[in-house]
């Protein structure tokens, strides 16, 4: 479910890319900073998670897979 | 005690053959004794604020730690069977009371530092200054600017739990004063350092050999150059009515030189120092002149001190909610292009800010950050256009030519930039900047201009051989440190590098009549 709606997300922002097969979303420069933000957004809109500044390194965005695994374990920590 | 004196390399030298007498387990020890030594040499005041930091933050990771601890417990025994909503809503409340403590501990950290570095030049009034005016009286404490980024930063690490709090107050202190990286950077970050600063590497002679040659590039960088190259500058720096046209062009020039030599020269005498004690920092400086646009260069100069302000300003900013919000209603009003990058522009924009209030007292640092933001934002702005000129020319982004090109480019804009730092009226600057083209008086610059900047033809063929030699050396760097190059053709090559750095310092070196070995460009801020 998460995993879904997070996959609509990033195709919305970039629907040239293969998201859903994508390992290197920021590795190969698809996402930038202004993604990044707008992910954050949606993902406390979406799930009322709050990620936070020290979670933004390249690998919890590297993948759709990578950024849900991040949703969730945020939503269990703190 | 400066870097550039005799009892620092005695001291240095002292300190290398002691810590390998020392078992490993003890030479942490002698790194807080020797730091605490050094800072005391610059005034005992300071160390007890330092000390105050460093028992704040100390303090106040426990706490935090403690809260997680008490919080996960509770979850698996209390709360074990409650709902997900009323687990939700306890880890809120303990995700709250940490970010209160982490809140309160920034603060203080940050009120300090305002107390100490900005009093003086916002209250004039309050400070006795022998006018017997105001009654408050105190210097500024060494290495101030950069142990408040370390301490705020460790802070906020253990909040976000990537690493557990420091349980020995005094190995905290010796993070915050380890006088290598004192008084200019780089700005470590504890996560990075703790491991090699309380288990340093053991003997090795390759490594200290590498870290002779290191600090003696440094010397031969800063007094060879720098020095050399500094009196031109003061006295350009202090006339601004006189020096216009062609000598705000060699201002320009000078200064970039001089602060090239001087800040990447300190860094290699920390880093060398702290490699010869088998602690390993990390490079401040990855070639910025080679930068195409001003974004990479503040990924490549001063690297510490831009990835701070990345991760503990501008992503916090960016991730903040009133960010958030501002984001979801730019995108909303402006679409999905400028609505989407409005809200990063505004967080770098207050990045950049902070960034030169950080370097400053006065306006002219606060102008040169919000600059640098500006020019960032342009080149994000027409990024569509390059990237169009790229897809019709394909092979242009690697032909040697056109990165030169760029390169110097990102040279020049920096070069320009900085010309802020040499007066608090940021005016006085624009208008020096302006009489550039303005002004037209090379005549008279090169019909006697440099002898009266005190530059003999002498000094100038020193400098420009100097300037040659960091080049070589920096290109060569690139992909294989000079050190390793030398070393795989023989123990000896090293060796001999040294002994010619040692001797071009004591030939070469500016040391003057009543020389005074002066401080590096970095420490004041």
């Amino acid at each position: 479910m998460m995993l879904e709606k997070l996959t609509e997300l990033l195709k919305g922002l970039h629907p040239e890319a293969d998201i859903e097969n994508e390992d290197g979303l920021i590795d190969n420069g698809i996402l930038n900073s202004f993604d990044i933000v707008t992910i954050i957004a949606e993902v406390d809109d979406m799930f009322d998670v709050k990620i936070p500044a020290s979670e933004i390194v390249p690998e919890n965005f590297n993948s759709v897979r990578a950024l849900s695994d991040l949703v969730e374990r945020i939503s269990e920590e703190f | 005690m400066l870097f550039t004196s005799w009892s620092f390399i005695f001291f240095i030298i002292l300190l290398t053959c002691v810590n390998y007498i020392l078992p490993v387990r003890y030479r942490w020890i002698l790194f807080l004794i020797s730091s605490l030594f050094f800072y005391a040499l610059s005034g005992v005041a300071g160390l007890i604020y330092l000390s105050a930091a460093a028992l704040i933050i100390w303090v106040l990771a426990l706490v935090i730690e403690d809260r997680r601890n008490k919080g996960r417990d509770e979850l698996k025994t209390v709360l074990a069977d409650a709902s997900s909503d009323e687990k939700k809503a306890y880890r809120q409340k303990i995700k709250k009371s940490i970010g209160v403590v982490r809140f309160a501990g920034i603060l203080m950290l940050v009120a300090l530092l305002f107390v100490f570095k900005y009093s003086k030049s916002l209250f004039p009034s309050l400070f006795d200054e022998g006018s017997g005016d105001g009654f408050l009286r105190f210097a500024v404490p060494m290495g101030i600017s950069f142990y408040t980024l370390s301490a705020i930063g460790y802070l906020a690490d253990v909040s976000n739990n990537k690493y557990g709090a420091e349980k020995n107050p005094l190995k905290l202190a010796l993070y915050l004063s380890f006088f290598p990286a004192l008084v200019q950077g780089p700005i470590a970050r504890f996560g990075e350092l703790k491991d090699t600063l309380f288990e340093p590497a053991p003997f090795d002679g390759g490594k200290v050999m590498e870290a002779a040659l290191r600090i003696a590039w440094g010397y031969f960088k800063k007094i060879i150059v720098a020095d050399r190259i500094a009196a031109a500058v003061a006295v350009l720096q202090k006339d601004p009515g006189t020096y216009t046209g062609m000598y705000s062009f060699l201002l320009i020039v000078f200064y970039t030189v001089q602060i090239y030599a001087d800040f990447t020269g300190g860094i290699d005498i920390t880093i060398g120092t702290a490699k010869a004690l088998g602690v390993r920092l990390a490079e401040n400086f990855d070639h910025p002149f080679f930068s195409r646009t001003l974004d990479e260069y503040w990924r490549r100069w001063h690297m510490s001190m831009g990835s701070w302000f990345r991760d503990y300003v501008f992503y916090p900013v960016s991730a903040s909610k009133a960010l958030l919000k501002v984001a979801k209603a730019s995108r909303k009003r402006l679409g999905d292009g400028f609505g989407r990058r409005l809200p990063v522009y505004i967080s770098t924009l207050l990045t950049w800010a902070l960034t030169g209030i950080w370097h400053g007292t006065t306006v002219n640092f606060l102008v040169w950050g919000l600059l640098n933001g500006i020019f960032i934002i342009i080149g994000t702005e027409i990024d569509p256009l390059s990237r169009k000129l790229h897809e019709r020319h394909e092979g242009l982004r690697d032909n040697t030519a056109f990165r030169f090109l760029q390169a110097s480019r990102t040279v020049a804009l920096t070069a320009a930039l900085r010309l802020f730092d040499l007066a608090p009226d940021p005016m006085t600057t624009v208008k020096r900047f302006i009489s550039i083209f303005t002004v037209s008086n090379a005549g008279e610059v090169l019909g006697g201009g440099f002898s009266a900047l005190g530059l003999s033809v002498y000094d100038l063929v020193i400098i420009a051989a100097g300037i040659a030699v960091m080049f070589a050396v920096s290109f060569m760097n690139r992909d294989m440190s000079v050190y390793e190059k030398l070393r795989k053709r023989g123990f000896i090559y090293p060796v001999i590098a040294f002994a010619l750095l040692i001797v071009a310092v004591i030939i070469f070196g500016a040391y003057g009549t009543g020389y005074d070995a002066s401080q590096f460009i970095y420490n004041q801020f």
